[in-house]
């Protein structure tokens, strides 16, 4: 097992009600009890995400605080590339002379309900 | 010998293996015949069969990612990779089993079954990448395709004793991989030996207009290919605490070699690297939970009926993602929501600049970073499932190279004494995969 006391780990609260509404923020439900069961392993982990707080001082490891730091925004600096919009119905990038139906149809024909190329979707008005 | 018996002969062995190990959750047999009749084109790879993980897309084959939610779906398209390599004259055989969307060091948490070590079917094959890796391993395809997002490829490389690349972030295309961390994916091949590691990396590489941050391999700079003489970092602090015995001494012992080889071996420091796992586990499944928000059961797989609208969104989630997929959104949502957002995901993209910069400065003093790609050998299925901190840790090596958009490949470099294979981790700068492959083949030798 690593020692995974390599900076200083505050304990981390967090309550049920801010789980749940998290989770449900996220689309997904969670009942009391599986909040509750799953509540010391978030606590755990947020608890050694904070410790990145340490990088702010921690002086000795980069000569400087890091507050000034500007966050990355971008993997490789590569500029932003953009392309010219366009409509392709065909998928004739992937099968060159083998053109398949049009990528659109077949997208909408793996929709879980769909009618007349439309997605279906509870009323919601 | 009639192409007849050949495939008779590797029908039985491939249906021995798969029995034990579980690597394939979709195999075409029948494209084995397409593969003898390419067999006699031009390019290395034509006529050979390859693996690809289940979260890249083959026109007509499933696309599950591993999920119960995408159960039943089936790619209209293939991604560039793998049109790349059906140009070459490859074929892609089959779809290999994978944590579900990426998520896990272990492929314990795929939806449909369970993927075992070849060498030891009591521990994992490692993970995500787990099936890719496990199918190679046991001789069931010469290559396979996997994606590594923070170690996917090259854990479970060093896991089964082959061979795995991740390559620098935008030298292979991402289009037609399902996206996990987009800022963090990228897909490598897994295989025998560096050279058909190489091969395939060939093939696939280069820019691509349907992937903005894919990148030209005429852009690579080789100022470094004509060194025979390298100059290896290891990053003492770094790898000094908490390894397997076995696995330190392994360790020195690849380190002597390269040093009987002729080349450098010096000590360095990556301070930042101490905040790099926690800096992976709050950017990962920020840009997972925001990736996985198009998973509403409207477009996409299964769908579960709730009372209205959310309703829907909420069964067909809560239903069709696993424990640690939904524990990675809810993780994500969280660092992401606006009282947290500063005190995690800021820091950890602030953290991230650190780690790259580390990185600039120690690729001007050596040409090679030497690290174990992970702290221990296969550890027993089950092992470590109810303990997400504890598997994190797995990825301790290999999650710096992510966050830094460097590449880094696996290389087999020995066994314990009980027979289970381990992997040294060999990182470059920004597109210098030629030297990480001339290390790798010293590495061999």
């Amino acid at each position: 097992m690593l020692d995974l006391s390599i900076v200083s780990m505050q304990r981390y609260n967090m309550v049920r009600e801010e789980l749940q509404a998290t989770a449900s923020l996220a689309h997904l439900d969670l009942s009391e009890d599986e909040a509750d069961a799953a509540l010391p392993a978030f606590e755990l982990m947020l608890e050694y995400f904070a410790a990145m707080k340490a990088a702010d001082e921690d002086i000795e490891a980069f000569g400087r605080s890091i507050l000034d730091i500007p966050p990355t925004t971008q993997a490789v600096s590569a500029g932003n590339r953009v392309r010219f919009d366009y409509f392709n119905n065909s998928n004739t990038n992937n099968q060159g002379s083998n053109p398949l139906p049009g990528l659109a149809d077949e997208l909408v024909k793996r929709v879980p309900r769909s009618e007349n190329r439309f997605v279906v979707i509870p009323n919601v008005l | 010998m009639p192409h007849s018996v050949v495939r008779d002969g590797f029908n039985a062995y491939f249906d021995a293996w798969e029995a034990d190990i579980g690597s394939f959750l979709e195999f075409d047999k029948q494209a084995l015949a397409v593969c003898g009749a390419k067999a006699a084109g031009l390019s290395p790879l034509s006529g050979l069969p390859f693996g690809v993980k289940d979260n890249i897309a083959v026109a007509g084959m499933r696309l599950s990612c591993g999920s119960k939610l995408l159960s039943g779906f089936s790619s209209p398209y293939s991604a560039t990779a793998v049109t790349k390599l059906r140009e070459a004259g490859a074929v892609p055989a089959g779809k290999t089993n994978m944590d579900e969307f990426g998520m896990g060091s272990s492929t314990d948490n795929s939806a449909f079954r369970r993927t075992n070590n070849p060498w030891d079917p009591s521990r994992v094959a490692g993970g995500s990448s787990g099936g890719s890796a496990a199918a190679v391993a046991a001789g069931l395809v010469p290559f396979a395709l996997g994606s590594d997002t923070g170690g996917s490829v090259r854990q479970p490389a060093s896991f089964c004793g082959v061979v795995g690349l991740k390559p620098t972030y935008g030298a292979v295309s991402r289009r037609g991989v399902m996206a996990m961390a987009s800022s963090l994916d990228q897909v490598g091949p897994i295989a025998k030996t560096i050279d058909d590691a190489k091969l395939v990396f060939d093939i696939i590489r280069g820019k691509d207009d349907l992937d903005a941050t894919s990148w030209s391999s005429d852009s690579v700079l080789d100022k470094n290919q004509a060194k025979t003489k390298l100059k290896i970092g290891v990053p003492r602090e770094f790898v000094s605490a908490g390894l397997d015995p076995e696995v330190a001494a392994n360790f020195e012992a690849t380190l002597a070699k390269l040093k009987t080889a002729g080349h450098e071996v010096v000590d360095i420091e990556l301070p930042s690297f101490r905040y790099a796992l926690a800096c992976y586990y709050v950017l990962m499944p920020a840009e997972a939970s925001t990736n996985l928000a198009r998973f509403d059961g409207l477009r996409y797989g299964t769908k579960q009926v709730g009372a209205d609208l959310l309703g829907d969104y909420q069964e067909t989630r809560g239903t069709g993602f696993g424990p640690e997929v939904r524990r990675r959104i809810i993780l994500g949502t969280y660092v992401l929501s606006a009282g947290y957002a500063d005190e995690f995901y800021y820091q950890a993209v602030a953290v991230q600049r650190l780690i790259k910069a580390d990185y600039a400065r120690v690729f001007k003093e050596v040409d090679v970073i030497a690290t174990p790609t992970a702290p221990g050998p296969a550890f027993k299925i089950g092992e470590k499932i109810g303990d997400p901190l504890a598997m994190y840790l797995e990825d301790i090596f290999t999650v710096p190279v992510n966050i830094g958009g460097v590449p880094a490949v696996s290389v087999p470099s020995g066994q314990t004494t009980s027979g289970l294979p381990l992997g040294v981790q060999l990182t470059a700068g920004a597109k210098q995969e030629e030297i990480l492959f001339a290390l790798g083949r010293a590495m061999a030798a």
